[in-house]
């Protein structure tokens, strides 16, 4: 399944900050004040994923236009926060991929110190820097083979758990146990790393 | 706020790396996400299990060597180019050096040189030196070596070996009437 909020078809009419939602409605809350009750939260949460405040700056504005494009996605007023959060999520992700594809595109070559980012960094140089991908690396040779293989088949080759199963003659289930475990054996193994100064 | 955030952590947690991977999301799980969205401690988790995958899905190492290469490679041309020609310079020197010092002819200062038509092919490479005996109408014979298209006469006492006959060769040099 994709990773980011289900699309339901992008709004075309014009974007407006006092636009409610249908799950807004009952509140008279409208996006504008959406966004600025939850600003601090969504930074929060961008800020796991970038460690420079001119990129966060940048992916908060980014998910301020998905969440006034995406708004008549949000079903129910309950869980806006959480569908905030994906949408924040998403919108990192997508920021250091865009920004990894950019570098590699230009310059033929792994990022390489820029003067985009603080202290002279590329922005997803800290996040992604050859250690951290060195130890990835190392961990994940260390998985059982059916775990690393389930891993590799969805991160790499970009697989869905059902073409997963039929690669690998199992079924869907067993698809998803192999991936829990293995993300969760790779987390506990990199904790340090990745968690050391989030 | 409402039923959704009731969750704790130790509910959310090995639903993590579901979310990581997108099987789980706000649609059919909201109860999850509203824990989520509350949640700095699950937030890091989801974000390491996100960051992991990014490292995972990154291309290897190979896009420096690349680089590198295309980067370098007018240096490494140019510098095959240098070597080539060092290699023919040195050929050509060589085989001019063995005409001169082989056969050691000095040319006569009295005698203006005879260029001599060649049809045979010449390599640019080492060739050995020739001479021809030319008789007189005094009953003299003189030797004419080749130097280059030129042919210049020499003192056959000249030369380094002994000169056979006018019929003869030896001592590398090859006579040719």
């Amino acid at each position: 399944m994709d990773p980011k909020v289900s699309p339901k078809g992008e709004q075309t009419s014009p974007l407006k900050m006092e636009a409610t939602a249908p799950a807004l409605f009952a509140s008279s809350e409208t996006v504008a004040d959406l966004l600025t009750r939850e600003e601090g939260g969504v930074r929060r949460v961008i800020g796991f994923y970038l460690h420079d405040h001119a990129a966060v700056d940048d992916v908060w504005q980014e998910v301020s236009l998905r969440v006034l494009r995406r708004l008549h996605t949000l079903q129910h007023q309950a869980a806006v926060r959480g569908w905030l959060y994906q949408i924040a999520r998403n919108a990192s992700m997508d920021w250091l991929r865009r920004c990894d594809r950019a570098i590699v595109r230009t310059t033929g070559e792994l990022p390489d110190p820029v003067a985009s980012g603080q202290d002279g960094r590329a922005p997803s140089e800290g996040v992604l820097s050859e250690e951290r991908i060195t130890a990835v690396r190392k961990a994940l040779a260390t998985l059982p083979p059916s775990q690393r293989e389930a891993i590799r088949l969805r991160i790499e080759d970009g697989l869905d758990h059902s073409e997963i199963a039929s690669r690998l003659g199992i079924n869907r289930q067993a698809v998803e146990v192999r991936l829990c475990k293995g993300r969760a054996a790779l987390r506990e193994r990199l904790v340090d790393i990745f968690e050391g100064n989030l | 706020m409402n039923h959704l955030e009731t969750m704790t952590c130790a509910e959310a947690e090995p639903l993590l790396p579901l979310v990581a991977d997108g099987a789980i999301d706000p649609d059919n799980d909201p109860a999850l996400f509203s824990h989520l969205a509350g949640c700095p401690d699950c937030q890091r988790m989801v974000a390491s299990h996100d960051l992991i995958a990014l490292a995972i899905a990154r291309p290897q190492a190979t896009a420096p060597r690349r680089a590198t290469v295309k980067r370098f490679w007018p240096l490494a041309a140019a510098a095959c180019l240098v070597l080539a020609a060092g290699f023919w310079l040195l050929a050509h020197d060589r085989g001019t050096t063995y005409l001169q010092t082989s056969v050691a002819a000095k040319p006569s200062a009295s005698v203006t040189p005879v260029a001599v038509a060649d049809s045979r092919p010449t390599t640019p490479t080492v060739r050995e030196p020739e001479v021809i005996a030319v008789p007189r109408a005094d009953g003299t014979v003189t030797y004419l070596v080749r130097q280059g298209d030129v042919w210049m006469p020499i003192d056959p006492s000249a030369l380094d070996g002994p000169v056979q006959s006018a019929h003869g060769s030896g001592s590398g040099v090859q006579v040719r009437y």
